[in-house]
């Protein structure tokens, strides 16, 4: 077993659980979080195979992780202001109709 | 021997994450998730990756924790006490559980059936790197082999920034003071450590073109020295309105632009730069790229901070 193995399977298992995430948890702020851990699946699959070069592994890749760093944290930053304003208009953390956590 | 490393850093990774989605309340969810962005740069530094653990140390972690923080703060303005949620599930959605396990064995099926050993661009990308005098072989697919990407990148970057800034709640924040815990304690710390940020910043996008590090990472430095001097008092989120702050969100993509039309005058096509003034043109991308990061990320973080409870104008 290589060490890029190791990192290219724990990518495609960050991905699946950030999937589950999405999907199961309600909290709008756990699914931006969720969006973040399919991000760090991706990076992580993405230099793990670059891993898989005789000698110093492929800068490719790399240069494209970083890219995706900075991107991911502008989707994530507009994500939480649309949360945010969500928030302020409707007073709900979660796209369910039920009223806000407060009333209950 | 350092397999066995692997093995566990990437459960300790996984149990992380798997922590950084926890019923159990918003803030447990964010800290677990900026330790998950500590544990991802050591694992960047074992993939012979360390400018994208420098990135993920400061991007990942730093600047993504402390939005996520202050959104978890904002989301319980109306709520005060532990959230509880109501719609707590402690059991396992068998849907979405079904779902997530399926993606899971395309991609390990996917991975685990690529042939074990590549070609890979490293070679190839070695040598061109040689030829344009940047030693830093990322450093070189970022601003020169792929400047496409780069390129679109700070406008993604920059357009962020526009539409967080159009949907803050008040339009009025950037007169008020930031949520902040200002007091003797942070007050010094900032005075301490904001200089040598300032130092590391100009050290990071300087050796960026030998060594690890670049206008990435040295953006991110930047970016959270200007969060930190936001947080503490120092800087009112006023400044963020200044046409200083605007002039350099702007900048790196209007540099970036024009050096990526220049040869185009000269005969060539987009991106291409001469061998000459290769080195030269790379750097001042790199440097205004560094003041634009920076700028983006504290504006994305003051945009839309939550003021201070008390409201006050700073």
């Amino acid at each position: 077993m290589n060490h890029y193995l190791v990192y290219g399977l724990g990518g495609a298992l960050i991905f699946s659980i950030g999937v589950y995430g999405m999907l199961a948890r309600p909290h709008l702020l756990h699914k931006v979080v969720a969006a973040n851990l399919m991000g760090s699946g991706v990076f992580l699959i993405l230099i793990g195979l670059g891993n898989r070069v005789q000698g110093r592994p492929d800068p490719v890749p790399q240069a494209m992780v970083l890219t995706g760093i900075v991107v991911t944290v502008a989707l994530t930053a507009l994500g939480l202001a649309i949360v945010k304003r969500y928030y302020t208009v409707t007073g709900l953390t979660t796209l369910d109709d039920d009223p806000p956590e407060t009333d209950a | 021997m350092m397999l066995v490393f692997d093995i566990i850093l990437m459960g300790v990774i996984v149990w992380i994450a798997l922590g950084s989605l926890s019923p159990r309340g918003v803030y447990k969810s964010v800290v677990m998730f900026v330790v998950f962005g500590l544990f991802m740069a050591l694992g960047w530094v074992r993939l012979g990756a360390p400018d994208v653990a420098l990135a993920e140390a400061a991007i990942g972690a730093g600047v993504t924790g402390v939005i996520l923080l202050d959104a978890a703060g904002h989301l319980r303005q109306r709520t005060p006490g532990p959230i509880l949620e109501r719609h707590v599930r402690r059991g396992v959605a068998p849907l979405p559980l079904l779902a997530s396990v399926i993606v899971f064995f395309v991609l390990a099926l996917l991975v685990v059936n690529l042939p074990a050993e590549a070609d890979g661009l490293a070679p190839l990308m070695t040598a061109g790197a040689e030829d344009s005098g940047i030693k830093n072989v990322v450093t070189a697919v970022l601003l020169d082999f792929r400047g496409y990407d780069t390129l679109l990148e700070i406008a993604v970057l920059m357009l962020a920034t526009v539409a967080v800034f159009s949907l803050r709640d008040a339009p009025d924040i950037l007169g008020r003071r930031l949520a902040g815990f200002a007091g003797p304690l942070l007050d010094s710390f900032t005075r301490i450590v904001t200089p040598f940020m300032l130092v590391i910043a100009g050290h990071l996008v300087w050796i960026g073109s030998s060594e690890p590090g670049g206008a990435f990472q040295a953006g991110a430095v930047l970016g959270a020295a200007g969060i930190l001097l936001a947080l503490s008092g120092f800087a009112s989120p006023r400044w963020a309105g200044r046409r200083v702050v605007r002039l350099s969100l702007t900048m790196g993509l209007l540099v970036f632009i024009a050096i990526a039309l220049y040869p185009l005058f000269l005969g060539g096509t987009l991106l291409q730069y001469p061998d000459e003034t290769r080195k030269t043109l790379i750097l001042a991308m790199e440097t205004w790229l560094t003041l634009s990061i920076g700028a983006s990320l504290v504006s994305l973080f003051i945009a839309s901070a939550s003021p201070g409870p008390d409201g006050g104008v700073a």
